[in-house]
């Protein structure tokens, strides 16, 4: 038999024994591992409902409190240019004491005499 | 009988908490009176709840600590602050009503300088009760800029004047050049 007719009948198509894919079915059906649900039907309807009412409700406080402390950095920022403000000046007019020049007339009043004279 | 005399104590107390407290909290100015014409103006008012919020805001960093100290014990911040853009642009005489709530009272004044060349009247008033200080006062006149503060409460000068240059706002050094004069921008 010359090779070409050897490789011929060699790779022929040769029918399935009777019954063979009922037997391969089966055999997946019996091995094949229990496929897992979908991670969307595994969570609780129940507690997705929780969830978003949970959020409804929270949703006011948690507005508050940013609110709140949006105020506080606000009120903070205030006291800071406040304080900045009330520093320079304190600093300018103690500069002009300390390193007195000879435009400035300088009137520094001692703790007993109180400002009552008026204008400075 | 003994209940009225328990409440009439605690409303007298509370007047006089009230009194004390108003007391050192000057009226200042309508902004109206002197904002018209400034470039520039600053209207702060802190009182003693909004001091508490801020305090509740600020960390136990450096900077953060040294204000919250100094604002403990403080019950308001009231400063206005105005800059105008050429000389005489506000009327002087609206500083009047100021000087004379700080001529009388339990205020007495620090220090005051007063400078002819640069047209400038800083004053700095204490407000006292006993040896115990309750408040300070500002009042900074110059040509182009006006500043009032009024802090209530017990106030630490020195603790005060340590702030200027912190957190991020440069020392300006007010009096280091005539206010007239335009600042060289740095080569």
């Amino acid at each position: 038999m010359n090779p070409d007719a050897r490789l011929r009948n060699a790779l022929a198509p040769v029918d399935p024994p009777d019954g063979f894919a009922q037997r391969v079915r089966a055999r997946v059906a019996r091995e094949a591992p229990a496929m897992p649900m979908p991670a969307r039907r595994r969570v609780p309807r129940w507690m997705a409902v929780a969830a978003i009412v949970t959020a409804v409700l929270a949703s006011p406080f948690a507005w508050r409190e940013y609110e709140s402390r949006r105020e506080a950095l606000a009120a903070k920022a205030q006291v800071l240019l406040a304080l900045q403000i009330a520093s320079r000046e304190l600093n300018s007019a103690h500069r002009k004491v300390v390193r007195p020049i000879a435009t400035t007339t300088l009137a520094p009043v001692d703790a007993g005499n109180s400002g009552k004279e008026g204008r400075p | 009988m003994r209940q009225s005399i328990v409440i009439c104590g605690m409303v007298a107390a509370l007047a006089f908490g009230a009194s004390q407290a108003s007391a050192q909290q000057l009226q200042l100015p309508e902004m109206a009176q002197l904002s018209a014409g400034a470039i520039d103006v600053v209207d702060v008012s802190v009182d003693q709840a909004l001091l508490g919020l801020a305090a509740s805001f600020m960390s136990n960093g450096t900077d953060d600590k040294e204000v919250k100290a100094l604002v403990s014990s403080l019950k308001g911040i009231y400063v206005k602050s105005f800059t105008y853009g050429k000389d005489g642009a506000y009327d002087p005489s609206v500083l009047d009503s100021v000087r004379r709530q700080l001529s009388g009272g339990q205020w007495s004044r620090l220090l005051a300088a007063k400078s002819s060349a640069e047209g400038s009247d800083t004053a700095i008033y204490l407000w006292r009760n006993g040896d115990k200080p309750g408040g300070l006062a500002v009042l900074s006149a110059s040509p182009r800029e006006v500043t009032l503060v009024n802090i209530v409460g017990t106030i630490d000068l020195e603790q005060l004047r340590s702030l200027q240059g912190k957190f991020g706002v440069p020392d300006l050094k007010m009096d280091a050049a005539p206010k007239t004069a335009a600042p060289k921008p740095k080569p």
